[in-house]
């Protein structure tokens, strides 16, 4: 009770919250606009939340993951070209509902279902943080590295576009998180003896370039080529067709208390992230709904589906961060990046060494989820501007900004320059259907794995039996073994088919 | 317009520098013990696995031409060359930062570059460009207290 109070008093400042609302408008405005994404967004904000005390940084990052998410529906909806990918979902049933001059109405669903969504996976990880976090005061290096080991392999190969570029991607950001000096021995690494890299590469160059820079070139492709405009649907004068009465409300309510659960569950397990939960959410409503004919076609009931499964995760990753210091996705490894540059490291440890700021944190997970509701309903019409902004101003704005941001985190030409780097290496991968996610996964974690992998080998005097003995080790490599060997079959079987 | 069979090319880039990296490692890890595991031992493991995933690619494209990830990348040569002029464009802006200071350098760059992205509405060009780099600077130094570069040039 007394953290409680002590972190509302800490999260209840002006600046905390202005910053909040700030983090929710960026986020937004980002989400919106096709072509920008949250990753990207929140890796832009970064540099900005160095100077911030740490509770306050996070506030606004949560604030622009908050916000991206749910913004991604506004374009989805009045374009149909999803802002995120997670609202490819929204997009089926929100266009169709726009082009039916519904655009107001799907566009409020879409925020009441996202803040539904929020609200209850953010009562999720208040709930099971702490539980999971003691469970997990038990773990030594063995189950750590087995712990790394089984969340690299996960997101290696489900996300992205095939199991062998995902193996690659997380092994490349695993072999790039070992350049600089030996973390147990001392002794410079793979730095080809240039001084700069015995610091290692820097992890913000890395998030700018593989995720702002490589989709900034992505776009420049565009200018290429003689380009189709893309038309915005405009919103509608008639009142019924802008609001959501509340027999259409209780119509959805069903979905939406499915899709919510679903995207916590989702949210909670490395790797998956929002967009499976979302179509998988669709998937489920269109099954169970009394209209199934209505899919497709502008149903309610698939906005309110996707849009509170995708915002639902977003609690819920938190969940791995905080507690095992695993980070999920793209996003919460940038958080990661975040909460260590001021000093706080996730894990097992953080709930008793800083329980006053987890205490704030979930309070501003609240907060941020109440203010989303007000800022999106009052800011609308300024959002559904914001897909309007053309790319022949918006890019140029990024790539300064990433420029800018790197230099000012790392202080040092020689790192914007290797952001740069990233940044083609990112365009590269995108080219040649490399996810970029199991990179940045294999940079983070890399560390992790290697040390407890060192440690528990120096614990053993050398004997691998330490991580077969252990039930938690043994239990996360035999599952790290099946998922390879499942998804690795599966695979094969596609390919046969293929074949034939 | 071009096309190129991305398992193929990707994977034999990649072992091609997978090689190099594996015969270059073992003299670029510097170790002082000879007891647990070498500081060499997990880039040379992970090296050898994208290696070998590198191999797997290359049979894929040469096996299975038709399948999904094989796909072609097709790129134009303006494609090709709207990229290049891009990445150039960041390079020299980077390079020239400190030498000619954050405002005139991103004043060029924004221009340059919202002609790279195919804008040709000069009135907007030129206001984000006068507006957007005092403005950035103001907020990194009152908000973040941070001095981004003035420049030698004009001294």
């Amino acid at each position: 009770m007394d953290q409680i109070l002590v972190g509302l008093e800490q999260i209840l400042q002006l600046q905390n919250i202005l910053l909040m609302i700030v983090g929710l408008i960026v986020g937004i405005v980002i989400g919106a606009i096709p072509g920008l994404n949250v990753p990207l967004a929140v890796a832009l904000a970064l540099p900005f939340t160095f100077s911030l005390p740490p509770l306050a940084g996070i506030s606004m990052l949560i604030g622009i993951y908050k916000g991206g998410t749910y913004g991604g529906s506004i374009s989805a909806i009045l374009l149909n070209v999803p802002g995120t990918p997670a609202a490819a979902a929204t997009a089926i049933d929100g266009n169709a509902l726009a082009r039916q001059g519904k655009a107001g109405k799907a566009l409020k669903l879409s925020i009441y279902a996202s803040v539904f969504g929020e609200l209850v996976s953010d009562i999720v990880l208040i709930v099971a943080a702490a539980q999971v976090s003691r469970f997990a005061l038990k773990f030594g290096p063995p189950e750590f590295f087995a712990l790394g080991l089984f969340a690299l392999t996960i997101i290696g190969l489900i996300s992205g576009t095939g199991l062998v570029r995902g193996i690659i991607a997380g092994a490349l950001g695993f072999l790039l998180s070992m350049v600089g000096i030996d973390p147990v021995e001392g002794g410079a690494r793979m730095t080809f003896d240039i001084y700069e890299l015995s610091g290692g590469l820097k992890f913000i160059a890395l998030i700018i370039g593989a995720f702002a820079i490589s989709e900034a070139l992505v776009q420049v492709e565009k200018s290429a080529r003689p380009g189709t405009k893309l038309k915005v649907l405009e919103i509608s004068p008639h009142k019924a067709d802008n609001n959501v009465s509340k027999a259409e409300f209780m119509q959805v309510l069903p979905a939406m208390l499915r899709g919510t659960p679903l995207g916590v569950a989702i949210g909670a397990i490395p790797g998956l992230g929002s967009s499976i939960a979302a179509f998988l959410s669709y998937g489920l409503a269109k099954k169970l709904s009394k209209t199934p004919e209505e899919f497709g076609k502008g149903s309610l009931e698939g906005v309110a589906a996707a849009e509170s499964a995708n915002n639902a995760v977003t609690g819920s990753t938190l969940i791995p961060l905080l507690t095992l210091g695993i980070p999920g996705d793209v996003i919460t490894a940038i958080m990661l990046g975040a909460l260590t540059v001021h000093g706080i490291v996730p894990g097992p440890t953080l709930f008793q060494q800083q329980g006053d700021f987890v205490s704030a944190l979930f309070i501003c997970m609240l907060i941020v989820t109440f203010l989303h509701f007000f800022v999106a309903m009052l800011g609308l019409p300024l959002f559904i501007r914001a897909v309007r902004i053309p790319r022949g101003i918006l890019f140029p704005l990024v790539i300064v900004l990433c420029v800018t941001g790197a230099f000012v985190a790392t202080s040092s030409i020689f790192d914007t320059m290797v952001m740069l780097g990233f940044g083609v290496l990112g365009y590269l991968m995108v080219k040649f259907g490399f996810p970029i996610a199991p990179m940045l996964i294999g940079f983070i974690l890399g560390p992790l794995v290697e040390m407890s992998l060192r440690q528990s080998l120096i614990i053993s005097g050398n004997s691998l039996d330490i991580f077969f003995t252990r039930p938690v080790s043994a239990t996360l490599l035999t599952l790290t073994l099946i998922i390879i060997i499942t998804v690795g079959w599966q695979r094969f079987k596609e390919l046969k088919q293929n074949e034939n | 317009m071009r096309e190129i069979n991305k398992n193929i090319w990707s994977g034999g880039v990649l072992l091609g520098l997978c090689v190099v990296l594996i015969i270059q490692i073992p003299g670029q890890v510097g170790t002082t013990t000879d007891d647990s595991l070498s500081p060499a031992f997990l880039p040379m493991l992970v090296t050898a696995l994208i290696a070998v995933m590198s191999v797997f690619l290359i049979v894929q494209g040469v096996l299975t031409k038709d399948i999904a990830t094989a796909t072609p990348v097709k790129q134009t040569f303006a494609e090709i060359g709207y990229v290049g002029l891009c990445i150039l464009v960041m390079i020299i802006y980077v390079g020239i930062l400190k030498w000619v200071g954050f405002i005139v350098a991103t004043f060029a760059v924004i221009v340059v570059l919202a002609l790279l992205y195919g804008n040709r509405n000069w009135l907007q060009i030129l206001i984000t460009a006068m507006v957007a780099p005092p403005a950035i600077m103001l907020f990194f130094r009152y908000t973040m207290l941070v001095l981004l570069p003035e420049g030698t040039l004009f001294n």
